[in-house]
């Protein structure tokens, strides 16, 4: 489903990708963990087309993601800071997302309903974006992206402003996405989260793919516990000190 | 057709919003748009009255605006494209959400041509149409004559739009912004380096209206699409339709030409051109230059020092507001590079009186325009960041006092142009002094004016800032342009009653007594709105 080779990115002199090579698989849920600047939001922007690698190949459902923007169509990118149309109303930014992806109209009557409704936004559907919280701001975004059934979903630092009611739900709609088929690239940096969801997990530190694996895989590679340990061990050099 | 539907949809939401929750603040401003838009319409009314009072020197002059109003649109317009373009489509949060659509760069391109077009011709357009439908009015040509001349106009403003577009394209797909600049600076500079030599001066009077005269002669250039509205509606009026419709074709051909050029380099250059100004992306190393050691010597206190480095630094930038800096002073710039052509000497008094009060009123209008556009909102740009100035231990007045020092560069700015002018045109010793003295003082307390409404209107739980259209940004206009007209009508009006024998009085004695009480007046009304915007920014709450 994800597949890049040697993929790089340089920005003035600086490199914030580095020969990374991915194979995700399809129904695979994979978390990217990195500490701050590792290349994770780069990375991310680089499999949503958002810039163009220096170095390297990126296919996604098989097509090249920089040649073509007809695969777009089934992918699905949340980005840490998402934007929005402030002076458009929840439900008419809805129905501009699905038209986009041109999502069949009484499909996506039926979507947007059954999202608002569990994502408790029924009764908010008619105001203003710009008047809603980051939380909402955040669950419309989500939404938005789940009314394609996106084959493939980017996520950058998932859960930032939403309540345990939200993050729970999300948690249970990403899970139920892989079990259809779907893959979801997520980057975090909370770790109970991968540990929870993840079946593969990524670290990447400094532009580099340092280890990847299953939890128990790259407990086997460390031979630490925990994931924090684990992290730990791989990002800092003198972590025996720490 | 979606992406082209949320906008329309978001300027419904915002009137319907507004007009919900503002019902007399809407009035208030739809009424005030209205009003503007008659007080233009009788504005220009009454200077084409003027110039058709001329006789057949009016007539000279009419014809000759038609040919420099065009070329100064199709620069400005161009230039406004330009940087429209670039900050729209470019290095915009829209267009990095529309590229991970299903979207084609080619649409996205599309809707972004569609924005600019609006934004940067629509006000040109509208006065157009009103300079046209006077026009029509005075030379008694009719309804047609105006219907016909839209058709002129549209193709004109798309070329404009399309060459500014397509300059944004190239530029920004294979150069720095910032080397772009400095290269069309250092082209201007030279360009005026040379052609500031004296030039002997005619005694005669049509001197100023043949094609010896800079402007005139690059407005006549007939390669210029300026050209061609120009001679293609003036040939309409002549009744040469023939003549006319060739200009009209020339038109709409280049406009079809450089919709392919703009759809030809927008496939090849448009997503290039979009990776390389990627906003989250840019990882530049910016180091400490000459400027940083240059301000370190400045004897100042150094939290002063550390908010002037702040506010130029952003500033400086943000190409966005550097650029528009750039076209203002663009403008007077051309402006004082003709000055030095006009054989000051040989003219009337009146119209030596004429030239100066014009400067003065330009230089004015600008400074004011300025202060508006960047004065007004430099408390809300501060925004999220204003928790760290209010939680930190400098006074806030300290603070407000560096934001008026920084604001108040616009008046050396200004002061600057003024005795430019005064020096090439090498006026009397009391028009000297006058047009100085209100330049330096009225562009001060333009600064005051802005930086208090600014501080007053702020509003720092909003995390989408939109000053400088706000009902304070209006306010602040209509105050500056009501103290701007009382200081011309004062003074220039009693100047020109006395010239021409109206009034008799002791020109002397009544600009030393004026001036004293105007700056009197002029200094309370700054600290007026300085303090009025202080004791507001002191109880402001922020999120």
């Amino acid at each position: 489903m994800i597949k890049t080779s040697g993929l790089a990115k340089k920005f003035d002199s600086v490199w914030a990708v580095r020969e990374l090579n991915l194979d995700i698989k399809k129904g695979c849920f994979y978390c990217l963990l990195g500490p701050n600047g590792a290349g994770k939001t780069t990375t991310l922007r680089l499999l949503a087309g958002l810039l163009k690698p220096t170095q390297g190949k990126i296919y996604i459902l098989g097509q090249d993601i920089t040649s073509s923007s007809e695969v777009k169509k089934f992918i699905g990118f949340i980005p840490d800071t998402p934007f929005l149309y402030e002076n458009l109303t929840i439900e008419e930014f809805l129905e501009f997302a699905g038209a986009i992806f041109q999502v069949e109209k009484n499909i996506l009557r039926k979507k947007i309903d059954y999202y608002l409704d569990i994502f408790k936004l029924s009764q908010l559907k008619n105001i203003l974006i710009r008047e809603c919280s980051h939380g909402i701001k955040q669950r419309v975004v989500y939404i938005s992206n789940f009314l394609h059934d996106p084959q493939v979903l980017l996520i950058d630092e998932p859960l930032v402003g939403l309540d345990p009611y939200s993050i729970t739900l999300i948690k249970r709609l990403l899970k139920e996405y892989t079990h259809k088929g779907s893959t979801v690239l997520m980057s975090t940096h909370i770790l109970n989260i991968a540990e929870e969801l993840a079946d593969i997990i990524g670290i990447i530190d400094k532009g580099s793919l340092i280890s990847q694996g299953t939890l128990s895989q790259l407990r086997e590679k460390t031979s630490q516990k925990s994931l924090e340990e684990i992290f730990l061990k791989l990002t800092i050099s003198d972590y025996g000190n720490y | 057709m979606e992406i082209i539907k949320v906008e329309l949809l978001s300027l419904r939401n915002i009137l319907r919003k507004y007009f919900k929750d503002h019902p007399y603040r809407f009035i208030f401003i739809s009424l005030g748009l209205g009003l503007s838009i008659v007080g233009i319409y009788l504005l220009i009314l009454e200077g084409f009255l003027f110039l058709d009072s001329l006789g057949g020197l009016g007539s000279i002059l009419l014809k000759r605006a038609f040919y420099i109003l065009f070329l100064i649109l199709l620069f400005m317009i161009g230039m406004s494209s330009f940087v429209v373009f670039y900050s729209l489509a470019l290095k915009n949060r829209e267009t990095d959400f529309l590229f991970t659509l299903p979207l084609s760069p080619q649409k996205i391109l599309n809707k972004k041509l569609i924005q600019v077009f609006f934004i940067s011709s629509g006000v040109p357009y509208l006065l157009l149409i009103l300079f046209i439908l006077i026009y029509a009015k005075i030379n008694n040509l009719g309804n047609s004559y105006f219907l016909f001349s839209l058709f002129y106009l549209l193709p004109f403003l798309i070329i404009s739009c399309e060459t500014g577009v397509i300059f944004s394209l190239v530029s920004l797909r294979f150069f720095n912004l910032k080397k772009v600049f400095f290269f069309l600076f250092l082209v201007l500079a030279i360009f005026f380096l040379f052609s500031f030599f004296p030039k002997p001066h005619s005694p005669e009077t049509s001197y100023f209206f043949s094609q010896d005269f800079f402007l005139f002669r690059l407005s006549k250039l007939w390669l210029l699409p300026s050209y061609w509205i120009a001679e293609g509606l003036l040939k309409l009026e002549e009744s040469q339709s023939t003549y006319s419709l060739i200009f009209l074709m020339n038109l709409y051909s280049l406009c079809f030409l450089l919709l392919r050029i703009v759809y030809f380099l927008g496939r090849r250059f448009f997503k290039e051109a979009f990776f390389r100004q990627s906003i989250v992306c840019s990882k530049k190393k910016i180091s400490r230059n000459i400027g940083d050691s240059l301000l370190n010597l400045l004897p100042l206190p150094s939290y002063f020092k550390l908010f002037l480095f702040k506010d130029i630094k952003n500033f400086l930038r943000e190409p966005r507001e550097y650029l528009q800096l750039i076209v203002f002073f663009g403008i007077l710039f051309f402006y004082f590079l003709n000055l030095r052509n006009f054989s000051y000497h040989f003219l009337g008094p009146l119209w030596k009186y004429l030239i100066i009060v014009l400067n003065t009123f330009g230089v004015l209008c600008i400074s004011s325009t300025l202060t508006v556009r960047f004065v007004f909102p430099q408390w809300s740009l501060e925004a999220r960041n204003f928790w760290l100035i209010k939680r930190a231990s400098i006074p806030l007045s300290k603070i407000y006092l560096e934001k008026l020092l920084i604001s108040s560069s616009f008046m050396v700015i200004s002061l600057i142009l003024i005795l430019i002018s005064n020096i090439i045109l090498e006026v009397k010793k009391e028009f000297f002094y006058l047009t100085s003295i209100l330049v330096s003082v009225g562009s001060l307390s333009f600064c005051c004016i802005s930086l208090g409404l600014g501080a007053y209107f702020s509003d720092f739980r909003r995390a989408h800032l939109k000053a400088v259209e706000s009902l304070g940004g209006l306010l602040n206009l209509i105050i500056n342009l009501a103290y701007l007209t009382l200081t011309l009508l004062i003074f220039f009006g009693i100047i020109y009653l006395n010239l021409t024998e109206k009034l008799k009085i002791n020109i002397g004695n009544f600009l030393f007594w004026g001036l004293t009480a105007w700056v009197v007046f002029s200094l309370l009304l700054s600290w007026g709105f300085s303090i009025l915007g202080f004791k507001k920014l002191k109880n402001k709450e922020f999120a």
